[in-house]
């Protein structure tokens, strides 16, 4: 492993993935170096399949590489065991879903009590609730939220950890286009004043404005990677 | 309390998926509830009867001897251990009853002068006891007056020599040893119709037969701890002098000896069907586990990318799983009990038991709950930690669609690749999904398995009696004499109006005796061209009497150890010559010459007691299915040669004569039969049929409770597999509504899918079913039962038509669900 700067929070090293889909062996991802620094919002661009919900999965912990290594403060998730690579999901990450993967048998404050109870010191649930706007639906089921507040109890869900990497996927691709720009304002408003870097995968490259850096995947690697010294304001990204 | 989120989730997962948790607390209820009926049933019976046992305070061994002074009762009393002993007369005869008009066979046994007897004590169901003196009255066995309906005041008329004595019936009693009414253990033919037990005051009895103060039995019980087969020597010590037979234990009584065989039937179906039953629950409860743990992926999914553990998801569906077992087994254990309740208070008036006892049985219980718990949480455990080891990336992804094929039929069809896509995707959805379509062809297959169980259960009982009555017992009336004689009548008889066959019938009393092993029993003469008491092998197939040697059943070889071709050993059984000693010499001339007894036969025993011990060795050359009890058959003309001088039988002697009778002239010619002279009895036929039946009500009772619950688990299985099928296909199947395919279109193709799985589980459920049944049948044969498997055409058409109608109904609400979707909504949603 290269040996990583004091501001490196996630670093890739060859990390590529090969998926059975069925009877066909998919490479959703080549071998990849990628790193990440703390505090960044990272967006990573790409089409369907290009493998950039693979590369969140392989940084969330959530799938292993079939290849290489994916560090989190120099901490090799490949080598954890069950129990470790769940601590770091339960420490270290928030998941916001495309489609929302709220438990639908619990209102909006028991979803995100449910993750709450995961960690010794969570935030206050009605105050994060409160952050995403919807202390005043708290009690609703989901089928009785509408998409975008559905996916603020997600968001809300995933800060109520206080963890310091949260991970997006698609957050916007099942909204409508000012519900869209409401959720990405609140990952903006996380990233800023928590400190908290933020990582989202998309399609919709006018997502890529916002953000401290765009990485461009196709076919399963990494094409380019841009730095944007300016990231534009939510409220003013138009697609 | 504070609940844990995860465990919220838990109980609203209940709340939101109420008929997948419905059905499989159902299922576990079912199970429970059979389970506890069956076993608590069958405890309840057991402590039924050793409740009455030891009320009644039953005789600890009884023992039969010639005569001997009353005061021999003083000498047993002395023996240390012994708590009480009793003497009495006890006498077998042939009883006239105006009441019912038919001759039948009584046993008098007497009763102190005072009071009831200390031992083998009677319950008084109605009446009071007989009067002293020269008050002639007596009590009657409770069953025998049941089935012929006498009652205290009626009368009934012993015969004793050759005259009908009148007594009068001054109560109706239950006896510890005749709550199932057998004459011997020898023939466990419950005849309660046939069979009259009568209880009288010594003084009478002695009266009547002449016994003057002495006694002809002795019934002994002892001391907690102390040690009976010392006592049992001891007594046998006493009484040798006395031409004693060997003392009888409690166990091989005949009355306690045929209820325990028919408990050990009872245990047999009350365990193994209720786990049959268990086993096909968790079976269903797996599949339906797995298939809602399969339809929270993405939920999993996120659990555990959030950071919940392995041992988190695997506890949190566990506890599902518990949750529907413990709700299922409390519900169960309470109808069970229930159940049990019902089910012993029907056995107890078929058998007549003065006291039940139907407590809840913890430890049962305690089993039951165990039981259920551990069947849900095991079959919940596979679907569980598949569960809990999905990666998270994998449950959360959209699964991958599987892999279309053409069936194979659309090949050797090609007319059905032109069909109509209503034809075409129902097949292909099967191969699509192989788990589900597996799992719901399982479905169906273990209901039809369990409806076939059953049925089989019931259809054995039947045919066995059919084949008894309709294929060997083909007489309708059968008179038995008192001696045997020679065969005279049979031209008469065959005059008679409306008889349209006669046929003689030899019964001569022998004792087997083969490699150590000995059995009573009794070898009918039949003619070779019989048509009256046909012999079949256990094929069915006819076979004819044997010229040579004997014929009998394979469950008597079996017991007897014996093999095609070996011989057996022939000789006298000992009761035949303590009866005979009995009887006092003044009346032991009958016709000239000294007679023995055994059952309704009276033989002449010319030679005195002390010749007639000879040993005879016959050859079996025939095995024979006997449906009940155990039958020894050889050629009349053989046994006669066989047996002629040393039972000193006259030409061509006879000791019953069967009668094939036109329709409505049973009645007729049966009470003609009773007149002839020298007649003990007449059997009628539907008479005998009627009392196996009765025998057989509670077996059949508790069949029908099985059967019940057989289609109950069979229609929650394929309802709950079927409505799942549907469900969770929602959005594919709203989408093809929004494609503009019809209801019609959507409902004719899962009925299509779901007949398909129907012919598909009916095709492995029957035979499967079959073999089933066949393996409990077998274990269900009793020593006076045999079953051979059977399972009728109509319970084929019966069990694929009720499954067929089953699946039919439960995709029902299914299909009205989808048709009220809201398409919008439906096709957006990932996954409900």
């Amino acid at each position: 492993m290269q040996p990583t700067s004091d501001s490196t929070f996630i670093q890739l090293e060859q990390v590529a993935k090969t998926y059975m889909i069925g009877e066909v062996s998919v490479h959703a991802l080549k071998p990849t170096d990628l790193t990440v620094d703390a505090g960044e919002f990272v967006v990573m661009l790409g089409p369907s399949g290009s493998g950039k919900t693979t590369l969140l999965n392989l940084i969330g912990g959530i799938d292993s590489p079939s290849t290489g290594s994916v560090c989190f403060r120099s901490a090799d998730l490949s080598q954890m065991n069950e129990d470790q690579i769940t601590e770091y999901r339960r420490a270290s990450v928030g998941f916001i879903f495309q489609f929302f993967n709220l438990i639908p048998t619990l209102t909006a404050r028991e979803n995100v009590e449910f993750v709450a109870e995961l960690v010794d010191d969570p935030a206050d649930v009605m105050s994060v609730l409160n952050e995403v706007g919807l202390a005043d639906r708290a009690d609703h089921f989901p089928s009785e939220l509408s998409g975008g507040e559905q996916q603020r109890v997600a968001i809300a869900r995933a800060l109520v950890k206080n963890p310091p990497l949260l991970l997006a996927d698609e957050p916007t691709g099942n909204l409508d286009y000012e519900t869209g720009k409401h959720i990405l304002n609140l990952m903006r408003q996380v990233n800023r004043t928590r400190g908290i870097t933020v990582i989202a995968v998309t399609h919709n490259s006018a997502v890529g404005d916002m953000s401290d850096r765009t990485i461009h995947l196709r076919s399963g690697e990494i094409t380019s990677i841009e730095t944007n010294p300016h990231p534009t304001d939510p409220e003013d990204l138009k697609w | 309390m504070v609940i844990r989120k995860l465990d919220l989730k838990l109980l609203r997962d209940v709340r939101f998926s109420p008929w997948l948790f419905l059905g499989i607390v159902l299922l576990v209820m079912s199970g429970i509830t059979l389970f506890d009926a069956s076993y608590i049933s069958y405890n309840s019976l057991a402590a039924s009867y050793q409740l009455t046992y030891q009320k009644l305070n039953m005789a600890d061994f009884t023992v039969d001897l010639q005569s001997a002074p009353q005061d021999v009762v003083k000498r047993i009393q002395r023996i240390p251990g012994v708590k009480q002993v009793d003497g009495r007369v006890t006498e077998d005869l042939t009883v006239e009853q105006r009441l019912a008009t038919k001759r039948v066979i009584g046993r008098i046994i007497s009763i102190p002068d005072a009071g009831l007897p200390s031992i083998n004590t009677l319950h008084i169901v109605n009446g009071t006891l007989p009067g002293r003196g020269n008050k002639r009255e007596l009590l009657l066995e409770n069953s025998f007056a049941k089935f012929n309906g006498y009652k205290p005041g009626d009368f009934i008329y012993p015969i004793v020599g050759d005259d009908e004595v009148r007594y009068r019936v001054s109560g109706i009693v239950m006896s510890p040893e005749y709550m199932w009414v057998v004459a011997s253990t020898d023939d466990p033919m419950p005849q309660p119709k046939q069979f009259g037990v009568m209880f009288m005051r010594k003084e009478m009895a002695d009266r009547l037969f002449g016994t003057d103060g002495s006694v002809n039995q002795v019934a002994v019980t002892i001391m907690p701890g102390a040690n009976r087969s010392r006592i049992m020597r001891q007594a046998a010590d006493i009484l040798s002098p006395y031409g004693a037979d060997d003392p009888i234990p409690m166990q091989k009584q005949a009355g306690y000896e045929v209820l325990q065989r028919d408990l050990r039937g009872f245990r047999t179906l009350a365990t193994l069907f209720p786990m049959l039953f268990l086993a096909i629950a968790a079976l269903s409860i797996y599949n339906l586990l797995g298939r809602m743990i399969y339809s929270q992926r993405a939920q999993i999914g996120f659990m555990r990318s959030v950071g919940y553990g392995r041992r988190a998801v695997l506890r949190h569906y566990i506890l599902f799983a518990a949750l529907t077992g413990l709700l299922g087994s409390a519900i169960g254990t309470v109808l069970g009990y229930y159940l049990a309740f019902e089910i012993t208070g029907f056995y107890a008036t078929i058998v007549s038991i003065p006291f039940t006892e139907v407590t809840p049985r913890w430890g049962i219980m305690a089993a039951g709950i165990g039981i259920s718990l551990l069947t849900a949480v095991l079959a919940g455990l596979v679907p569980s930690l598949s569960a809990s080891r999905m990666t998270p990336a994998e449950a959360i992804r959209t699964e991958a669609p599987s892999v279309g094929r053409a069936p194979a039929i659309e090949n050797l069809i090609p007319r059905l690749k032109k069909a109509s896509f209503v034809w075409r995707l129902p097949m292909r959805n099967l191969l699509r999904a192989p788990k589900r379509t597996f799992s719901t062809i399982m479905g169906i297959a273990s209901a039809i398995t369990l409806i076939m169980v059953s049925a089989g259960l019931m259809d054995s009982g039947k045919a066995m009696i059919n084949f008894y009555f309709d294929r060997m017992l083909r007489y309708d009336a059968m008179v038995t004499f008192i001696h045997p004689q020679s065969q005279g009548d049979l031209g008469r008889i065959r005059t008679w109006k409306g008889v349209q066959r006669v046929e003689p019938l030899l019964q001569v009393p022998v004792k087997l005796v083969h490699n150590g092993r000995e059995m009573v029993t009794s070898i009918s003469g039949i003619e070779s061209n019989t048509q009256l008491l046909a012999l079949s092998a256990y094929d069915g197939t006819r076979i004819s009497v044997p010229r040579t040697g004997i014929a009998t059943g394979g469950d008597l070889m079996k017991r007897l150890g014996l093999c095609l071709g070996q011989k057996v050993i022939l000789t006298v059984p000992h009761r035949i010559i303590s009866d005979a000693a009995s009887i006092p010499v003044s009346d032991a001339e009958v016709n000239g010459s000294r007679i023995g007894k055994y059952r309704d036969q009276v033989f002449s025993l010319s030679r005195g007691i002390q010749d007639i011990t000879f040993k005879k060795q016959v050859v079996v050359t025939t095995q024979t299915y006997e449906p009940i009890g155990n039958r020894l058959v050889m050629s009349i003309h053989e046994l006669r040669r066989l047996f002629g001088q040393e039972f000193d039988l006259p030409p061509n002697a006879i000791s019953a004569i069967m009668v094939k009778v036109a329709p409505g002239y049973v009645k007729e010619v049966s009470r003609d039969l009773y007149n002839l002279t020298g007649a003990a009895s007449v059997v009628d036929v539907q008479d005998m049929r009627q009392q196996i039946d009765q025998a057989m009500s509670v077996s059949n009772a508790f069949e029908s409770v099985m059967f019940g619950f057989a289609i109950a688990l069979a229609f929650i299985v394929i309802f709950n597999s079927t409505m799942l099928n549907i469900l969770e296909r929602t959005r594919e199947i709203a989408s093809l509504r929004a494609l503009g395919v019809t209801r019609l279109q959507i409902s004719s193709m899962l009925t299509i899918e779901n007949l398909c799985t129907w012919l598909a589980g009916t095709v492995i459920g029957l035979p499967v079913g079959r073999l089933l049944a066949h393996g409990f049948v077998s274990q269900y044969n009793s020593e006076t039962f045999h079953f051979r498997s059977a399972v009728f055409p109509r319970t084929y058409v019966m069990t694929v038509t009720t499954i067929f109608l089953t699946v039919l109904v439960s995709q029902i609400p299914g299909i009205l669900r989808l048709f009220n979707l809201n398409l919008a909504k439906a096709t957006k949603e990932l996954s409900e």
